[in-house]
């Protein structure tokens, strides 16, 4: 049975289950197929390999993850999942949603973002950071305190330099649950081994696109403050730019320049700046309220 | 041509220093290299490292996954590029459970082990961690410890397995097929023209004994200490003990190590410790 889901403002029917709130299925075709099938033991030829476990060309993207499954995303409209015998689904709609979707967003010709999108007035702000950055932990305790989360993870951003509404939910591992007092009894771990959970957003999801107004890169450091530096012009583009969801990814999609292009019109039209948070010990509440205190001092037009 | 030789050591060793000095010696320029800036080398169990050269997240993996994937990772990222890479690892040496060795195969071009009087590491692990003395010897006596667990969180480094002190050693000294370089700390800074001088050949560097002694100064505890006060050290542990570069000598055990704490290292380790010259009184 197919499943009808709405993910970055794209229609999808999905043969595998994604476990996120379904909408009706619309009477034109989807934007986006996911769907089982045979997925080559080896990249086609014709791609380039990015990494270790996954290949790109134009318009084709391979991947293997291979305790799971391997995956092909085409022309951005096709997801083909080939699972290993008895992988679980959970791990199966993890990496679809990961990096196919990160791939799928490329081959789209619109921007994905390491980060997360939080809802500000009548724009939006974007978190940006590397794994481990804390930017879950961050979305969440904005989450907490009422603010709307467009996205986690993954930040699609379009031509018109909107986040776009990504997938509603935020993974949580149990560590920042707990220092976040987010109760895990009751929520679904990602993959039945593994501590971390799946935070639905629910009524705090935006289901709306937002303009981008403020990008925060995270980054952690040694000292027990958190600290905000502006940035702008060329010192903002490029720590901006090494947060492009997979940027290996993008050079064999053809996309390098129309990316940075985009990148260059996200520096130009919103407050950018790096803030550093204590690696030690940090509180994301603390740090979700400091950001949005920051937000009404620069006053909240960019 | 490319490929990678290993770092090896059993943590609080000389790993760093080592690299230090490797940076130093292929840099031959008029400065001591800066610490915070050591581009010769990097660490595959970083998370970072191994998501892009594996190509998705591995914070979606259980620990065993992971565990399972870093040769083929480590394979792929040493036969890409044209220059030699220098990688550190502190895990002991170990096959997969398909038998892959964890190290990788293709492209991997051989392992200088380095180690250290385990009495002189328990006192540098315990002012790194900022753990207890006793703490650190429980770890370095368990036969089956692992760093870097997930756990209830996410680790920027992936779980490692280090055993004891003692299997660490052994694992990497007596693992077969490996074209290996194993030196003492305590020959680095006792006769370190002629220990350099061997592992720079190894590695197949420079060697020149001027080139050498240039890069062995400008990499003395003395100017490490110096950088670390002016400008800190990357690789303190946050939230953890006294600076990286704290003592670094020979015997700073004594009068630190209660007697039944020496007395417990030597039970556990001493077997190892005499093959490799070290009576633990010396």
């Amino acid at each position: 049975m197919a499943h009808s889901y709405r993910i970055h403002e794209l229609t999808i029917r999905s043969e595998l289950d994604l476990a996120l709130p379904e909408t009706p299925a619309g009477e034109r075709p989807p934007d986006v197929v996911i769907e089982y099938a045979a997925v080559p033991s080896e990249p086609p030829p014709e791609l380039t390999r990015v990494a270790a476990f996954a290949a790109a060309g134009s318009g084709d993207f391979w991947l293997e993850v291979p305790p799971l499954a391997r995956y092909r995303v085409v022309e951005g409209r096709r997801i083909l999942v080939d699972p290993r015998p008895n992988a679980n689904p959970s791990g199966l709609r993890l990496f679809a949603l990961g990096s196919c979707f990160g791939a799928l967003l490329h081959q789209r010709g619109i921007l994905a973002l390491h980060g997360c999108a939080i809802r500000v007035d009548s724009g939006c702000m974007i978190v940006a950071g590397h794994t481990g950055a804390g930017k879950s932990t961050v979305a969440a305790a904005f989450m907490q305190r009422g603010q709307r989360v467009l996205a986690d993870d993954v930040v699609a951003v379009d031509a018109a330099g909107r986040a776009l509404p990504g997938v509603p939910r935020i993974k949580l591992w149990k560590d920042s649950a707990d220092q976040l007092g987010i109760d895990t009894a009751q929520l679904n771990r990602i993959r039945p081994s593994m501590a971390k959970y799946d935070v639905p957003l629910g009524e705090r999801y935006c289901p709306a696109p937002l303009a981008v107004r403020w990008i925060y890169i995270l980054t952690t450091h040694t000292a027990a403050n958190c600290r905000i530096e502006p940035l702008s012009g060329r010192a903002a583009f490029q720590p901006l730019f090494n947060e492009v969801y997979r940027l290996r990814y993008v050079k064999p999609f053809g996309m390098l320049e129309s990316h940075m292009q985009r990148c260059s019109e996200l520096v130009a039209n919103s407050r950018v700046a790096r803030v550093y948070r204590p690696a030690a010990n940090g509180q994301p509440g603390e740090l979700a309220g400091l950001l949005l205190d920051a937000i009404a001092a620069t006053g909240k037009t960019a | 041509m490319g490929g990678a030789y290993w770092i090896a050591s059993y943590p609080k060793s000389g790993n760093t220093w080592f690299r230090i000095f490797l940076q130093n010696l292929r840099d031959d320029a008029a400065a001591p290299a800066d610490i915070n800036r050591l581009r010769i080398s990097t660490y595959p169990a970083n998370r970072l490292w191994l998501d892009a050269t594996l190509g998705f997240d591995s914070g979606d993996l259980t620990a065993s996954e992971i565990a399972s994937l870093r040769p083929a990772a480590h394979e792929w990222e040493a036969t890409r590029h044209d220059d030699v890479q220098y990688w550190t690892i502190h895990d002991a040496y170990g096959v997969t459970p398909d038998g892959l060795p964890l190290i990788g195969g293709n492209g991997i071009l051989g392992t200088v082990y380095i180690l250290r009087n385990p009495l002189d590491v328990c006192l540098s692990y315990a002012n790194y961690t900022g753990l207890a003395v006793d703490a650190i010897i429980d770890l370095m006596t368990d036969p089956v410890k692992t760093i870097s667990r997930d756990g209830d969180g996410l680790r920027l480094r992936v779980q490692q397995s280090l055993l004891s002190w003692s299997e660490h050693v052994r694992s990497w000294t007596e693992a077969r097929g490996i074209k290996r370089l194993v030196i003492r700390y305590e020959d680095m800074l006792g006769t370190p023209s002629e220990t350099f001088t061997a592992a720079a050949q190894f590695l197949g560097l420079p060697a020149e004994a001027a080139r050498v002694a240039k890069a062995i100064r400008f990499s003395s505890f003395k100017t490490l200490q110096h950088q670390e006060q002016q400008g800190g050290y990357v690789g303190r542990l946050r939230g953890g003990g006294a600076a990286f570069f704290h003592r670094g000598g020979i015997g700073t055990w004594k009068g630190r190590l209660t007697d039944e704490q020496v007395r417990r290292l030597l039970g556990a380790l001493g077997g190892t410790m005499a093959r490799f010259g070290y009576p633990g009184d010396n």
